[in-house]
């Protein structure tokens, strides 16, 4: 195992390396969770979440009333982006829900005599509540992208083999970071190890270093209070995504992600109530 | 130029020309004042008078256009999606 010449990549089984890929991605032996999250942060994540929903919700809301009024496509697009947004938001509550009604009825059956029907369906709800977190927030960032890249313009043709291919490699991803893998890169003098979430977060922290590069460059050409605030929105977000990507070392890393991803969110409200009232 | 201008900003172009004028302009006036060429300025004087955003008079000599109230009100909303349009680099 030990690798010397380059970098080595074993993908491991957490639990066993005998049950079969599709097994492993619908039948679930024990709750297990992808994101780690202190206990006691259940329900405030949820309502920080459901912040970012109403946020998210409403700037799409303005840019679908712009779109019915003017019908350019990338009032649409920017909309789809962020309902995608919220709706991915709204998977992740939901998955908090599912963590609460299972320790709810922990404590109630008592933890030993859980039963393993019970856990599976939680875990399945789990599962799949993060699976549509994951997908959806990925489309969204990468519409997000390609609206800021001025590529889905009404002056430029619509390149569909260019979106399919993204939104094929997007499903890869969220059908990855769901797997209860973990990933050992093996340098030879020191091993790494990376849950497989860890690269969700990365490809969303790669998507949102190039959405904010294009906002701050809209603010350079700008110069207003509104674009400003925009550009420093995407940085909150883009740090957020980073701060992430720690969440396995250390559950604090979780609830700074959170805080930092809602104060990111409240920015772009702020730009948006500036650009209301004007 | 022109032809780099979206729909959005022709319209925004045109509506903010009347207004400055004091709600009233000639339609030469116009064409200058919104950098349009004859045709399109009808094109889009038309399809603005279609949806009740301005309206024209004759006069002695010719016409003028005229901005409605619901031509204000539009122009109003126009400049809050001009500045959510530049805000979020669309």
């Amino acid at each position: 195992m030990k690798g010397t010449l380059g970098w080595k990549i074993y993908a491991l089984l957490i639990d066993s390396s005998s049950i079969s890929f599709l097994r492993e991605f619908l039948v679930f032996t024990y709750m297990f969770e992808l994101f780690f999250v202190p206990k006691w942060f259940y329900g405030i994540d949820a309502i920080l979440e459901g912040i970012v929903v109403i946020v998210a919700l409403l700037i799409a809301g303005y840019a679908y009333k712009v779109y019915k009024k003017l019908n350019e496509r990338k009032f649409k697009f920017f909309s789809l982006a962020f309902l995608l947004i919220g709706l991915s938001f709204l998977a992740k509550i939901f998955t908090h829900l599912v963590i609460v009604s299972q320790t709810i009825r922990d404590l109630a059956v008592g933890t030993m005599q859980i039963s393993l029907t019970n856990t599976n369906v939680s875990d399945l709800f789990y599962r799949f509540g993060f699976f549509f977190h994951i997908g959806l927030f990925l489309t969204a960032l990468l519409l997000l992208f390609l609206v800021s890249e001025k590529t889905l313009h009404q002056k430029e043709p619509l390149n569909m083999k260019m979106i399919l291919l993204a939104l094929f490699f997007t499903f890869l991803l969220t059908v990855f970071s769901n797997l209860k893998y973990i990933l050992i890169l093996d340098l030879g003098i020191a091993t790494i190890t990376f849950p497989s979430v860890g690269f969700f977060y990365l490809t969303s922290l790669a998507l949102m270093v190039m959405i904010t590069f294009n906002y701050s460059k809209n603010y350079l050409k700008k110069k207003t209070n509104s674009t400003l605030l925009v550009a420093a929105a995407f940085i909150l977000l883009a740090l957020s995504q980073l701060i992430f990507l720690f969440d396995f070392v250390d559950t604090g890393f979780y609830i700074g992600g959170v805080i930092v991803e809602l104060i990111g969110y409240l920015t772009l409200l702020a730009a948006f109530i500036m650009v209301l009232k004007k | 130029m022109n032809s780099r201008r979206s729909k959005l900003e022709l319209v925004f172009d045109i509506l903010v020309a009347i207004q400055n004028k004091g709600g009233k302009i000639k339609p030469t006036h116009l064409m200058y004042k919104s950098n349009l060429s004859h045709k399109l300025l009808s094109e889009y004087l038309d399809e603005l008078k279609a949806k009740e955003l301005v309206r024209e008079e004759p006069t002695d000599k010719s016409r003028v256009v005229l901005i409605t109230d619901k031509g204000l009100n539009f122009l109003a909303e126009m400049r809050k999606v001009k500045e959510f349009t530049e805000t979020f680099g669309l």
